[in-house]
């Protein structure tokens, strides 16, 4: 399946702005962009002016990494297993400062890990537009991008619009969505990990809910375990908090088909069963080694 | 009394031992994971492009932050090292501990023998697991282990004391998966085949295959094993099952199969018995928001001088109730077979059905709710014996988990049940439970 193929070429072709519509801070730390495999950075303390310029096409080398930390070292590098074409990223709102301290985005092995806690006083919108959509996240969310072989999408936290072929496809925690074409043409295939079920949007059309296969869930799999790392090193407490609540029922998909379960996190901790972590209430019958549930 | 306190300062004491011992054992295991799979980028020589800025000056390695993975930028001249630690080891773990009131500790009847007897007790849970990954393709591990303390307030109740422990490997190929487990438990709660509440030690294993031979179709194998051992005058017994399936999509929407299976129980002081399975399962997606699972079938139990065939079926519905994903209702039901620890030559068709819902309210609020009813048939493995025990046993169970920060949280649950129980053997009861823990995280 096409969009699922892995991305290992070293080449990149990589178009990147950040544009706010908000102040930005006097000074700010350096702007880094990824030349034909050097790391170059704006200088500390430079004026960056509004929006960031494009510094593309950009093609890194083959041990690229890259980063995206607006605050407080701001960073952009590519790391060598990237392809990825975004041409825009937009933080927009009503709070320059609010939303630029909680806005995040981590690059890695072709992944936009892409961040953003909501601030209580004004209304925030986290947008990325891709050759074959654009992904806009309001409030708390969590997700990652990849192009152009196809874009994915992995969510982990809260609920991300993707506007792709004229269709509005809402991503929820737990789902991996897999894009080929653009446009009119775009095919969407979004993997509920959750479920274990699929939905194929095709020419911005939902199709009825499958079965996925075992190839699906596990590049949907890999797919969302390669975001857990920045995920984990970035998201807020909340989403932290909700992943948690969503992550037994992914595992429990898992198990079902015999593939490797994500790792518990901390805040797994935080809802178990104290009824089946002591055995002294009634066993079924029918098991009681395994206490019903 | 005086000898509780210090019983429980003791444990208290021996627990604060464990956590240190474990914040020692995590800062090794970091550094170690470091060493193994910290990589560097190669020093960047190449002439800076010709619009590139100048270069800030050199930094301090900075963290980037916390959590699974660690991450580092520095610059140095010209160039800007990027470090990122990727864990293969993930840990985690957490304590539990509060308080619970139980008013039928020991499974007893206000007529029976066996007097009801009620307690309030504190509560202490240790657990943690250690997992290794990332395992998308190759090998995948995790092991675990869980404790529970309880101490009884009332005179005369004998404090608790269970642990589990629990080690898995996963392999994933292009084609092939495996899965390995195994298990062991030592419990001393109610057994409501006992009737009363007993020490019991569970060991069980478990094995299993599957090859996708197309991508329609695939074929698996499993073995799976398990010992139970009861302290007392009770039956141990052990048994081991091998099964075979093939599956087939037959649809987008609709898996179908078929298999097979044998297995064995061998009974202390008792009669062995052995059961042949045939079965079709599928695995269908009706909606959006309802799937099923169903495994539907004939069971065949053979001991000398006794032969029965009779239906046996597992079936699962998951239902997302509001489509939004945070409220979900799951419905199983169930029927097998399973050896007597209480009475000599006699086994029981558990007949269940277990319908539980689930709401996450906001992002750190999670609501439980469970309904169950099991039907127990109690049927002779040996000629000569006669069966007569019937028990109903039904439970409802609400609970409440709420997350204060990411390290600390809150649960409340409450649990009633009541077991109908008529014939030889017979053991009635009713009982309520309700507590509240705080539940921490490290």
């Amino acid at each position: 399946m096409k969009p699922l193929q892995s991305l290992t070429r070293s080449s990149l072709a990589l178009i990147f702005s950040l544009g706010a519509s908000f102040a930005w801070a006097d000074e700010l730390p350096p702007m880094l962009v990824a030349v034909k495999g050097d790391i170059k950075g704006a200088g500390q303390g430079a004026a960056i002016p509004r929006p960031i310029p494009l510094r593309a096409p950009v093609v890194t080398g083959a041990d690229s990494a890259a980063m995206i930390v607006p605050f407080p070292g701001q960073a952009l590098f590519v790391d060598q297993q990237t392809e990825l074409s975004v041409e825009s990223c937009t933080v927009t709102g009503g709070s320059g400062d609010a939303v630029t301290k909680s806005f995040v985005g981590h690059l890695q092995k072709g992944h936009l890990h892409s961040s953003i806690a909501a601030s209580k006083k004004t209304t925030s919108l986290h947008e990325v537009t891709t050759p074959s959509g654009s992904y806009k996240a309001h409030g708390t969310s969590w997700s990652t991008w990849t192009g152009p072989g196809g874009d994915k999408a992995a969510v982990y936290a809260g609920t991300v619009t993707a506007q792709i072929g004229g269709a509005s496809v809402q991503l929820s925690a737990g789902q991996v969505a897999f894009v080929t074409g653009s446009g009119q043409d775009a095919k969407v295939v979004v993997v509920d990990l959750k479920t274990g079920l699929r939905v194929t949007y095709t020419n911005g059309v939902a199709g009825d809910s499958e079965l996925a296969t075992i190839d699906e869930l596990k590049q949907a799999r890999e797919t969302f375990e390669s975001g857990l790392a920045a995920f984990g090193a970035t998201a807020s407490d909340a989403d932290k908090i909700s992943y948690a609540l969503i992550l037994q029922q992914i595992n429990k998909t898992l198990a079902d088909n015999m593939l490797a379960q994500l790792p518990l996190t901390q805040q797994s901790e935080l809802f178990t069963n104290p009824l089946q972590k002591g055995t002294t209430t009634p066993q079924n019958l029918a098991s009681p080694e395994k206490p019903v549930e | 009394m005086l000898h509780k306190l210090r019983t429980k300062l003791k444990w208290l004491r021996i627990l604060a031992l464990l956590v240190a011992m474990h914040n020692v054992m995590l800062a090794e295991i970091v550094t170690e994971a470091r060493k193994a799979v910290l990589p560097t980028l190669p020093s960047r020589t190449e002439p800076r492009s010709p619009q590139a800025p100048a270069a800030p000056p050199a930094r301090e390695p900075q963290p980037y932050q916390t959590g699974l993975d660690k991450s580092y930028y520095q610059w140095s001249n010209d160039d800007l090292a990027y470090l990122m630690e990727r864990r293969l080891w993930h840990f985690s773990g957490g304590v539990s501990t509060g308080w619970s009131y139980e008013d039928n500790i020991n499974l007893g009847s206000a007529d029976g023998q066996n007097k009801k007897l009620g307690s309030s007790s504190f509560v202490v849970s240790p657990n943690f697991a250690l997992s290794y990954g990332p395992n998308s393709w190759g090998l995948g591990g995790n092991l675990s282990y869980g404790a529970s303390f309880q101490s009884f307030l009332k005179d005369g109740i004998d404090d608790s004391f269970n642990q589990s422990i629990g080690f898995s490997l996963s392999w994933t190929g292009a084609k092939t998966r495996a899965t390995f487990s195994t298990g062991y438990s030592a419990m001393d709660g109610g057994d409501l085949d006992v009737g009363d509440r007993v020490q019991r030690n569970v060991l069980s294993g478990s094995f299993g295959l599957s090859y996708e031979y197309s991508e329609k179709t695939s074929f698996s194998i499993g073995y799976s094993t398990g010992l139970l051992d009861y302290s007392g005058a009770l039956f141990n017994s052990d048994s081991s099952n091998f099964s075979a399936a093939m599956d087939y999509r037959v649809t987008a929407k609709t898996t179908m199969g078929l298999g097979v299976g044998y297995g064995f129980t061998r009974v202390d002081g008792g009669v062995d018995y052995d059961t042949y399975d045939i079965n079709l399962r599928t695995n269908w997606a009706a909606t959006s928001r309802l799937k099923v699972n169903a495994t539907l079938g004939a069971q065949q139990v053979e001991s000398p001088g006794f032969s029965q065939v009779t239906p046996v079926y597992n079936v699962g519905i998951n239902y997302d109730i509001l489509g939004d994903g945070k409220t979900s209702a799951n419905l199983s039901t169930y029927r097998s077979y399973h050896a007597s620890a209480q009475l000599r030559n006699q086994a029981y068709w558990s007949n269940g059905v277990v319908v539980s819902a689930s709401r996450q309210i906001g992002s750190r609020t999670q609501f439980l709710l469970a309904l169950g009813y099991e039907f127990a048939d109690y049927s002779a493995t040996a000629a000569g014996v006669t069966a007569t025990r019937e028990d109903s046993f039904y439970y409802i169970r609400p609970q409440i988990s709420i997350a204060l920060t990411t390290h600390a949280g809150i649960s409340l649950y409450y649990q009633y049940s009541k077991d109908d129980s008529t014939g030889f053997g017979a053991s009635s009861f009713e009982s309520n439970s309700v507590g509240v823990m705080a539940n921490l995280s490290f």
